[in-house]
């Protein structure tokens, strides 16, 4: 059934697009960076913030999220290879939807420890409240000097509050309002006779110890329960770690490429 | 379901006679017609749609295009006060931007390839310009250190890799839509409505501007 003519018609319509492509070729983008999959608001690939810092940062962060509506997300790529940091950045951006669909009102900001970069990518919908040059305000004068002296924990968790203070409509760079140090509390000075007393106590109770079986014993249960109840203290409050931090897994938010960039 | 119509047909066919060929002739024309005008309708409607998602990313690339060309006179300004500039490089850098927003591309022009390579071209010149200033700059520390001339090159800088990004962007979009536009399907529906549509031209980067002007400080 198939004639010669369609066989043509076929064949000339195949050659059109072939012509659309040879034409006009493929405008090739950049080779694409692969973040880890987002699961909070802290992913720290290379391993360079000690735990503790990590969930800190974190709550943080997740509190600003559910309370102000932002989305500050860290990432800490363990290398970026071949790539830039803007180009890392602007990919791991869009790849997680960082901030609010919609909104875009997300910021990510990646610290690369190997290669010595760093980088704030807005999302397109905070590009007013945080302009590229308080972000490169940012990098210059509140991380880098950080990075530099190798404090890098805290030169994410002072660059972080100063973006979430650039969202939040205050100078990133000047510092929260100073506020009034905490008055030293005065150590109480023993006095004679308070020492008098309490060294007699600690006497009576050596004698009475030494003298009586039945103290000994009241003695040493106390002693055995206050060990036991600081043992368990302890333990209680390094088995609640883990849940904190929020399960933050984007939004749907774009960036266009705002931000800025830096190194050390 | 199938056995009535198995029973219609086979009772057309006992005595209906002469009737029913023309019948389902004509049923069968508009099943045809149906058939390839519904899917005709749908790549038209995706061409359509495909031609405006383009459409509105060269708005966001004419739009950081134009941020740059708008820095371009305060930063000749910044560094024509604090650095004893070389005037030639300065003098560049203002011909280049206005030869660069000398060109205007109306929607017309995004599938006329000699039209896009003109665009290209004065925009690259800019880049290419902005980057000499930019490396001459490297030789004075009192520019380096000025606050206000920082501040330029950090928008500078953003800008600089909008437009990166913007391009990107950019060519996708416009390879989703030739793509969909030279697909079988899309060529017949083009050629069936009158060729409202042509193939859009990448704003592709060549070796000059690919690189933005890289500052370090």
């Amino acid at each position: 059934m198939a004639t010669g003519r369609q066989r043509s018609i076929i064949a000339s319509l195949f050659a059109t697009l072939l012509s659309f492509v040879a034409l006009f070729g493929s405008a090739t983008a950049h080779a694409k960076h692969e973040p880890p999959p987002l699961r909070g608001h802290v992913v720290d690939a290379a391993g360079a913030l000690d735990a503790l810092t990590e969930r800190r940062l974190a709550d943080r962060l997740d509190a600003l999220r559910t309370q102000k509506g932002f989305a500050i997300v860290v990432y800490l790529p363990a290398t970026i290879g071949e790539l830039t940091i803007e180009d890392v950045a602007y990919d791991t951006f869009n790849a997680w939807g960082v901030g609010a669909g919609g909104k875009d009102d997300g910021v990510l900001l990646v610290v690369a420890p190997t290669e010595r970069k760093v980088r704030i990518e807005t999302g397109k919908g905070v590009g007013d409240r945080i302009t590229d040059v308080q972000s490169s305000r940012i990098i210059r004068e509140v991380m880098t000097p950080r990075l530099k002296a190798g404090d890098l924990p805290g030169a994410v968790e002072e660059g972080t509050k100063s973006i979430e203070r650039a969202l939040t409509g205050q100078d990133p760079v000047a510092g929260p309002p100073p506020q009034t140090a905490p008055k030293p509390r005065a150590r109480t000075e023993l006095t004679t006779t308070h020492k008098l007393v309490l060294g007699g106590i600690a006497l009576l109770v050596m004698i009475l110890s030494i003298v009586s079986r039945g103290f000994r014993h009241v003695m040493f249960a106390i002693l055995r329960g206050l060990l036991w109840a600081v043992f368990l203290g302890r333990g209680g409050g390094g088995g609640g770690g883990g849940g904190g931090g929020g399960s933050y897994g984007g939004g749907g938010g774009r960036s266009g490429g705002g931000g800025a960039s830096g190194g050390w | 379901m199938k056995r009535v119509g198995s029973g219609q047909v086979g009772g057309g066919a006992s005595f209906a006679g002469a009737s029913f060929p023309r019948a389902s002739f004509l049923w069968v024309m508009i099943l045809a017609a149906l058939a390839f005008a519904l899917p005709g309708c749908q790549s038209y409607d995706e061409l359509v749609e495909k031609d405006q998602i383009a459409g509105e990313k060269w708005a966001n690339l004419e739009a950081a295009l134009q941020r740059r060309a708008d820095l371009v006179p305060n930063l000749v300004a910044t560094v024509k006060a604090s650095a004893k500039h070389e005037e030639s490089v300065l003098t560049a850098v203002t011909e280049a931007r206005a030869s660069a927003t000398q060109i205007k591309m109306s929607s017309d022009d995004l599938t006329d390839p000699a039209k896009m390579a003109a665009f290209q071209k004065a925009q690259e010149g800019l880049s290419g310009a902005l980057s000499r200033l930019l490396v001459a700059n490297e030789s004075y520390p009192d520019l380096k250190a000025n606050e206000s001339f920082r501040d330029l090159t950090a928008q500078l800088e953003g800008t600089e890799n909008r437009i990166l990004r913007a391009r990107e962007e950019y060519n996708a979009a416009v390879r989703d839509y030739n793509t969909a536009l030279g697909k079988v399907k899309g060529q017949a529906v083009n050629k069936a409505t009158g060729k409202p549509f042509a193939p859009r031209v990448f704003f592709a980067a060549t070796s000059g501007s690919q690189a933005a002007p890289a500052v370090s400080f």
